[in-house]
């Protein structure tokens, strides 16, 4: 993917990066023991003063539709497994959106995975998405989705890097409605 | 956007964004309920037509009809 500049608020990300490492000190025992809500009883959450808005100016059925899934959805023989580690793996997969969902597997460990296994559908609806453009409701899917793991600790890298190298893929996609999936 | 933790979700001021009373990893419903998963998908996507303003939310009436989701000791039928 090519990087790019963020074009986001980030003032917040010199005073946050101090705090974080205050934080990750006393946390990382916590985390590496799958001790969410302890660890995150302090974490130095950001707040912001400012909603994002761009109107939909188009209909439904002219839109090219990409999707964001933090679900570690990754391609069964083909993708790195995502880690698992305490902050996070900040890998971002690329899924070709025309991809058969059943070759996809989850990486990711803060999740139920069985509900995932047994229907990818459930995070993402793959299926459904592809019904919805040949009955002309959406106009169509991008070549690209974009799958990583959702626990991410380091806001900062995901504002500097993640979220701007797949805001960049994303353009050069032609991509006019971006769908974010948390899990 | 989606989300299954209000608070959580209006921390990040998300442009635009739809409540779903699902457990963690299961955003559009059940796994085989063809039909739910369509709605949800569909109604996210009008959604993105029907909200107006900045941080509007329009919050699905489904609910989860499976049987409840095994996560570390705890059993789930929605948010995290």
């Amino acid at each position: 993917m090519v990087a790019v500049s963020a074009k986001a608020d980030v003032s917040w990300v010199q005073g946050f990066r101090k705090r974080y490492q205050e934080w990750f000190q006393g946390a990382k025992p916590l985390l590496e023991a799958h001790q969410g809500p302890a660890a995150f009883k302090t974490y130095p959450f950001v707040s912001f003063s400012q909603t994002p808005w761009t109107p939909l100016r188009i209909p439904l059925s002219e839109v090219c539709l990409s999707v964001v899934s933090t679900a570690g959805l990754f391609r069964k023989g083909i993708d790195a497994p995502f880690a698992d580690t305490a902050e996070g793996d900040p890998a971002v997969i690329q899924l070709p959106s025309n991809i058969n969902p059943k070759s996809l597997d989850t990486a990711h460990t803060h999740i139920p995975q069985e509900p995932v296994r047994a229907d990818v559908n459930v995070a993402l609806p793959f299926d459904h998405l592809w019904d919805l453009v040949k009955e002309k409701k959406i106009g169509s899917l991008a070549a690209r989705f974009f799958s990583f793991v959702g626990y991410q600790t380091r806001a900062d890298e995901v504002a500097l890097e993640m979220a701007p190298n797949i805001a960049a893929a994303m353009a050069e996609d032609n991509v006019t409605l971006a769908l974010i999936v948390p899990v | 956007m989606m989300g299954n933790v209000v608070p959580r979700v209006e921390l990040v001021r998300p442009p635009r964004w739809v409540y779903v009373r699902f457990p963690r990893g299961a955003m559009f419903g059940e796994p085989g309920n063809g039909t739910k998963q369509r709605r949800v998908l569909e109604e996210t996507l009008e959604a993105a037509k029907a909200i107006q303003e900045p941080g509007g939310k329009i919050e699905m009436p489904y609910r989860w009809e499976g049987k409840p989701i095994s996560f570390r000791g705890r059993e789930i039928t929605e948010g995290p």
